[in-house]
């Protein structure tokens, strides 16, 4: 998907604000189907901020649970998702603040919980994936989850805007930013290996 | 030689591009190799990023977490209605 376009990939809209008003009643069974219908982004928004299975588990209940108990302060012609990246944010940084919730950025194993191999690449390669690895940790929240929200989930950018609530030439500057404070990184990182 | 900006490589690699600015960025391309390295180098780091954390633990795993995750919203609402206890 090209970052032109302006389509919500997520549930149809009418469909979508039929489902909220109904949950911002009280209705659960129409709280569970528009989590359903997101849950695979929020799952991988989930996964890129935490990068531990285990815990981006935690993330995404903790942000389910958030955006339902918050769902009324939810404005009728707003979207789910955006509203669902707001509560993991919130999560996101409340957890990032706790007492030894610090991770080493690069652990033993890959994420996604896979052993670190070269593969036919080599260690070059590896250690690229790695200090890779270590140059997103680095971001904040705000900039983990612009960049995983146009890498990973492949919105296009007036999408990103709304999901985070940005001005829509600020998005794609930012996005341009990371990219290139990555490859400033990367270039350094290399440099002292 | 002026080279791409970095606003211009990142929308090239986003697809973002159309028209004019995209024949511009084409055309410099093909005639530089430095932007061609420079564009090549943040294609590399926005595949690693994914290769890394576009992770989807499967559809078993998912409905499992969906369901944990609607038990747990479902007992915030019903303890919600029950109000405080006296």
């Amino acid at each position: 998907m090209d970052a032109r376009g302006t389509q919500g990939p997520w549930l149809e809209a009418g469909r979508e604000a039929k489902l909220l008003s109904a949950a911002r009643r009280g209705d659960l069974p129409s709280y569970f189907e528009l989590l359903r219908a997101h849950q695979r982004p929020l799952w991988r928004l989930c996964f890129a901020l935490a990068r531990h299975r285990g815990e981006a588990e935690l993330l995404l209940q903790e942000t389910s649970r958030r955006a339902w108990r918050n769902l009324r302060a939810l404005q009728p012609n707003q979207r789910f998702m955006p509203w669902l990246v707001r509560a993991l944010r919130t999560v996101a940084v409340a957890r990032q603040r706790r007492p030894g919730e610090t991770r080493a950025a690069v652990g033993a194993f890959r994420p996604n919980g896979e052993a670190w191999s070269g593969g036919a690449s080599g260690a070059h390669e590896l250690g690229f994936e790695q200090r890779a690895l270590a140059a997103f940790a680095e971001l904040s929240v705000d900039e983990q989850m612009l960049l995983a929200l146009r890498l990973f989930e492949r919105l296009p950018y007036p999408d990103i805007a709304a999901a985070l609530d940005l001005p829509l030439a600020a998005t794609v500057h930012r996005i341009a930013a990371l990219r290139e404070g990555l490859e400033q990184t990367l270039q350094r990182t290399e440099r002292a290996a | 030689m002026r080279h791409l900006t970095v606003q211009q490589l990142s929308a090239s690699l986003d697809g973002a591009l159309a028209g004019v600015s995209l024949e511009l960025v084409v055309r410099h391309l093909s005639t530089c190799r430095e932007c061609r390295d420079r564009h090549a180098r943040l294609s590399k780091q926005d595949d690693a990023l994914r290769r890394l954390l576009a992770w989807d633990p499967g559809e078993p795993a998912l409905e499992d977490l969906a369901i944990r995750v609607e038990t747990m919203v479902d007992a915030d609402a019903n303890a919600a209605a029950a109000g405080p206890e006296p």
